[in-house]
């Protein structure tokens, strides 16, 4: 049963991605006897593993829900208002509208990265480390990101104050956010980094590069919140808010010109 | 092969609303609660009609949104500090237990009630990545290439799970009395 070289052919040709190879390999099936068995089990466990699916189908309140959004849904947007704006208007309504998942419609109705920062750095950077790359090499974490996120990183060029550990590839306020996770003694920091359109920051435009950073607590963590060009940065981390404000001035220096 | 011209917002909702439920049941295969694969799936939506300009249209429309909607539910995991699987909690049950009265097909009388949960337990006694390819390429019929966007792997990895799933599944199921291949619909490659 197990005495071809071909069985895996068998299954690309079953799943329909035999492509120009296609008739060559039903020919083969169809002469080979470990194959056609092959061929026959994999019919049957796939026709078993569809019908036990298949039983579970979205239920009714959830296509009301998607009415309900519809329903609340503006009409195009006029010229020269921003696309997020409109979606964030949009969201406000659905929320009132849709059937529960409020709490999930707000969350897209926020813009502000202060807020967001900070609670992805006390759920998953403060403590448990909850980290999609563990390395200590900035321009490892630097390319590994690099294909994920729609915008430049920038060049982790000073680090001596603080030990890269890796980071988090983070989805908030619906877009891609890259987090660097550092450790400075015993304390944790993380440096997020989006693309800053349409954020905000305690209702206030984030300060660019060469004005002072904004800096906030919330939940005894300390933050600095600045942008360089269209990269939001926000320092979040446990280190006393002079520390960080230290730290942010470091990073400030950093080379926002595309790696390499 | 040329490249497919970009998705129109209409095609995009329309496409949406025809797969709603094989995306809660990616939702719920991730998430393992019908509350959260509900809301997970609203996300996704609310995601998917986000105004766009002709430039921001996905070209395959239907492996885009099943990718949307993985990237939130995989967020929500992440979330939490625990991490529910579908069957073993019981909640999938409950979930099948629910549609037992809907309508069956002439097929589906071909496996008992009992065969079938055995083949959804066995599916969801894998390895998650194993389970989410199986069921993006046998149950939800998207194509290796789909898959291979939607899991952020390459194409042979898509493969290779496949094979893998399938033979974990063959293995947990033996006992499971499938149905002869006489009676199983062919499904022409």
């Amino acid at each position: 049963m197990t005495d071809c070289p071909h069985l895996s052919d068998t299954e690309l040709w079953l799943d329909g991605e035999g492509g120009a190879r296609a008739a060559q390999i039903a020919q083969h099936v169809a002469a080979c006897p470990a194959c056609r068995a092959h061929a026959d089990t994999i019919r049957r466990l796939d026709f078993a593993a569809r019908e036990a699916a298949v039983r579970i189908k979205a239920p009714a309140g959830l296509q009301s829900r998607l009415d309900d959004i519809d329903a609340a849904r503006p009409a195009p947007q006029a010229d020269g208002v921003s696309r997020r704006r409109v979606f964030a208007g949009f969201a406000a309504a659905a929320s009132v509208a849709a059937i529960g998942s409020v709490a999930a419609l707000r969350q897209r109705d926020s813009g502000d990265l202060s807020v967001a920062v900070f609670g992805d750095f006390a759920t998953h950077l403060a403590a448990d480390r909850n980290l999609d790359l563990t390395e200590t090499n900035p321009q490892a974490v630097v390319d590994w990101f690099s294909p994920k996120v729609p915008f430049d990183l920038p060049r982790l060029a000073s680090l001596s104050e603080v030990d890269l550990v890796g980071g988090r590839l983070c989805w908030l306020l619906d877009r891609r956010i890259a987090a660097f996770n550092f450790n400075r003694g015993s304390e944790a920091l993380g440096l997020y980094v989006a693309d800053s359109d349409g954020l905000t920051c305690q209702h206030a435009a984030l300060p660019q590069a060469d004005e002072p950073p904004m800096l906030l607590s919330d939940g005894g963590l300390n933050g600095a919140f600045w942008q360089e060009g269209a990269i939001a940065h926000a320092l979040v981390g446990q280190p006393a808010p002079d520390v960080i404000a230290h730290l942010a001035n470091l990073l400030d220096t950093y080379d926002t010109s595309k790696p390499g | 092969m040329p490249r497919p011209a970009p998705a129109s917002a209409e095609t995009l909702e329309s496409v949406f609303r025809g797969e709603i439920d094989g995306l809660y049941r990616t939702a719920l295969r991730i998430l393992g609660t019908r509350e959260e694969a509900e809301d997970a799936v609203q996300d996704a939506y609310i995601r998917v009609v986000h105004p766009r300009t002709p430039q921001e249209m996905p070209h395959h429309p239907r492996g885009w949104i099943f990718r949307v909607l993985r990237n939130l539910c995989i967020d929500r995991l992440r979330t939490r500090s625990s991490r529910l699987r579908v069957v073993s909690e019981g909640v999938d049950i409950e979930t099948i237990a629910q549609h037992q009265s809907d309508p069956r097909t002439p097929e589906s009388d071909l496996l008992n009630a009992d065969a079938l949960d055995r083949v959804a337990r066995a599916m969801d006694a894998m390895p998650q990545e194993l389970s989410e390819a199986l069921s993006l390429v046998v149950i939800e019929g998207l194509s290796y290439r789909e898959t291979a966007g939607i899991l952020g792997i390459p194409v042979g990895t898509v493969r290779s799970r496949l094979s893998r799933a399938r033979e974990s599944l063959r293995t947990m199921v033996e006992a499971v009395d499938l149905p002869r291949l006489s009676s199983v619909p062919k499904v022409q490659p």
